[in-house]
């Protein structure tokens, strides 16, 4: 199996409007791509076709060699793609009436049939990881908003999915928590696991992304290297983007060598 | 007051306590499960039923009590007669006692009442929390289950309770279609003596004794069922 | 069995039944208004300072609110009139209707006490606090700014207690009383019994009509209310 995740052609419309008009890409085991784009590019969408929440109308999705069309699959081979593959959301969503530690436990109990001792003893150091060694019995509605997306990225990343899916983990905690989750992360990535993560923060992609892809109008306007894109990207569109977001004047690369 | 009477009476009364709370518990039991049923139908949109169930809902909602057990007193036996018959069996429905006719009236209403609480109340646990469930790779009836219905009958709760009270408050309707519930035994037992003020004043003890009843447990199981929510302190 | 039913005969019921629709709509549109104003005061005092009178006042909806209206019903109409008779008021010669309104007055406040209790209650504080930091007093602060954004919020209720309430005038028949269910029935006895079921179902489909109706009314009241903004609500 050459690439770990492949997604030929996603097509997806909701009515009249086309979010998605045919996505390639391709990635490899180890990478940890970043898909920044503005609110309407279809970043999120795409992110959501790969495990079948918002299943594309068009296009198949492959992970860790099963491969599944967009437009004939059964319910068992979209249930093998949700089992290969994990979400960390914008809202946590944490299962609101289950402690962080059932929380954690629950996929593996539930769903990998693991027996609960065992499992409750993996759910614990990983939790240990995060840093939420003193939370195991508290609801999720009494953590923080920080907590809450650490115990969020615990959960996903117990049930050793050939690839994880952040659809913007960070956009809606206050500022002094985005760090707390943004290290969690990125500890995340040293581990060597496939990421896919949708993002607004830059600084952030810089530091942890293998590969940066730039959406906008439904479709991939370039990709590359985080030092390629975010500080000399090739494309009009790419570049109105970031200076946008950043505020800053981006070096336009062809003219200023003339 | 004429304490004679209410010495004599009250165990009297008391003694149709049991039977009203025999209609209560069948009612609700049959009741709420059918509900639940009707609930998840009609949210699965299931093309003709989903339309049937609730025009069904519609009328046993807007329909007074009264009128449906009468229609169940006079449609029941009858219905119950000719499919014995039809499968070649006769049947006596006068010795079937009158409190069955009332449960299956009292059921229905139960069930339209309580799948209009169901849908609410899994309509409101955010979608957020089936996406992550299934986004673990839960199934869909395992979501359900694990993750929705808790986090729906917490909600529910407090409404069950009130529908559950006015059950109670229904089955006294059962003098009119020939139950000998608590009210109609009041009423009996007060007509030759003209002891009315004593016997509805028992009556209604009687009454708000069970609804205090039933809100403490009902009142201790939302405790019990929202201990995942936030405590509000201000 | 040998009964057999006519349902042809149902729409001509109808018809004939409505002819009590008058009275009906008496009783209910005065235990409207009068449970209203009940209510409206009871919901008051149990916000208010005085704790004695927010006691009584959460007494007096628990109270309403757990017995059933039946009992009620044979309580003021058999057992008060005992009552009084010794002090000289003969309430015997008073209209039915005077009971059945009352009863039902009563019985409602409880239900149109929590009601606006509740609608107050969701209004933003701050609305107040603005309105009043533009200079008007507090009258006028209510009046103007949150009255009508509590009234926004109660439609659904007040909707969903008409119904309830429209439902339990059916019980008026239990002392005499000749609304459309007391018609029903007398229709039925006039004819020597005969069609019961039928009358019931008449009954039933003139009351399934008139919620839907007022379901559909409240509906629009709430399209009406919400002109220009995103919900009935603040």
């Amino acid at each position: 199996m050459k690439y770990m995740v492949e997604l030929h052609n996603i097509k997806k419309s909701f009515g009249d409007n086309h979010v998605l008009r045919g996505v390639d890409l391709d990635i490899m085991q180890g990478e940890v791509v970043v898909i920044l784009g503005p609110s309407g590019s279809g970043k999120t969408t795409l992110l959501r076709t790969i495990n079948f929440l918002d299943p594309a109308d068009e296009g198949t999705v492959s992970v860790g060699g099963s491969t599944v069309d967009s437009q004939h699959h059964t319910k068992g081979q979209m249930l093998e793609l949700r089992r290969k593959t994990a979400m960390v959301f914008q809202n946590y969503n944490l299962f609101a009436n289950k402690t962080i530690l059932q929380n954690v436990m629950e996929g593996l109990v539930t769903v990998k049939k693991v027996p609960k001792d065992h499992a409750m003893e993996i759910s614990k150091q990983i939790l240990d990881k995060v840093g939420l060694s003193d939370k195991y019995d508290f609801y999720p509605s009494s953590l923080s908003g920080g907590q809450q997306q650490r115990a969020g990225i615990a959960r996903a990343l117990i049930l050793d999915p050939d690839v994880i899916l952040f659809d913007e983990p960070t956009s809606a905690l206050d500022p002094e928590l985005v760090g707390e989750v943004l290290t969690t992360i990125k500890n995340v990535a040293a581990t060597g696991i496939t990421m896919i993560i949708v993002t607004h923060e830059i600084a952030f992609a810089k530091e942890v992304a293998s590969r940066v892809v730039f959406m906008e109008g439904g479709v991939i306007v370039e990709q590359g290297k985080p030092d390629e894109i975010l500080v000399h990207p090739k494309e009009l569109r790419t570049r109105q983007f970031l200076s946008r977001i950043t505020g800053e004047h981006l070096g336009e690369g062809e003219e200023e060598s003339q | 007051m004429d304490f004679q009477f209410i010495a004599h009476a009250f165990p009297e009364i008391c003694k149709a306590i049991p039977i009203t709370l025999l209609m209560t518990f069948a009612s609700a039991f049959f009741g709420w499960l059918l509900g639940l049923i009707v609930a998840m139908v009609r949210r699965s949109k299931v093309p003709v039923l989903s339309q049937i169930f609730a025009v069904l809902v519609s009328f046993n909602r807007s329909v007074p009590s009264i009128i449906l057990l009468y229609i169940a007193y006079y449609v029941v036996p009858a219905a119950i007669y000719f499919y014995a018959k039809s499968i070649g069996k006769e049947i006596d429905v006068s010795v079937i006692p009158a409190v069955i006719y009332s449960i299956a009236a009292l059921t229905l209403n139960q069930a339209a009442y309580a799948s209009e609480i169901f849908r609410t109340s899994i309509d409101a646990v955010g979608e957020g929390q089936v996406e992550a469930a299934l986004s673990v790779g839960m199934t869909k009836t395992q979501a359900m289950f694990r993750i929705i219905f808790p986090q729906a009958l917490a909600t529910a709760i407090p409404n069950l309770s009130g529908l559950f009270i006015g059950l109670i408050k229904d089955t006294s309707l059962g003098y009119y279609v020939g139950v000998y519930e608590i009210t109609s035994t009041a009423n009996i037992i007060s007509m030759p003596t003209l002891n009315f003020i004593e016997a509805y004043i028992m009556t209604t003890i009687i009454y708000e004794l069970l609804s205090f009843l039933f809100n403490r447990l009902f009142g201790a199981e939302e405790k019990h069922l929202t201990r995942f929510r936030a405590r509000v302190t201000a | 069995m040998g009964i057999t039913y006519d349902f042809a005969s149902i729409p001509g019921l109808i018809v004939r039944i409505l002819n009590a629709l008058p009275v009906t709509l008496i009783i209910l549109f005065s235990s409207l208004a009068i449970s209203l104003g009940i209510g409206a005061l009871v919901a008051a005092g149990s916000m208010g300072q005085k704790k004695g009178l927010q006691g009584f006042c959460r007494g007096w909806i628990a109270f309403m609110r757990g017995v059933p209206t039946l009992v009620m019903i044979f309580l003021l109409y058999l057992g008060l009139p005992q009552l009084l008779d010794p002090i000289g008021i003969h309430m015997s010669q008073w209209n039915k209707l005077f009971f059945i309104i009352t009863t039902l007055s009563l019985t409602a406040s409880a239900n149109m006490a929590e009601m606006i209790r509740t609608s107050y209650l969701a209004v933003d504080k701050g609305q107040r606090e603005a309105a009043l930091s533009v200079g008007m007093t507090n009258s006028m602060a209510f009046k103007r700014i949150v009255f009508p954004q509590a009234f926004g919020i109660a439609i659904p209720m007040l909707g969903n207690n008409m119904v309830a309430l429209f439902k339990e005038t059916s019980l008026a028949f239990t002392i005499g009383i000749l609304d459309i269910l007391g018609r029903a029935r007398s229709i039925s006895s006039m004819s020597y019994g005969a069609n019961k079921l039928e009358v019931y179902i008449a009954s039933a489909i003139i009351y399934w009509i008139i919620c839907v109706l007022i379901e559909q009314g409240t509906k629009a009241l709430e399209r009406s209310y919400t002109k220009g903004r995103k919900r009935a609500t603040a």
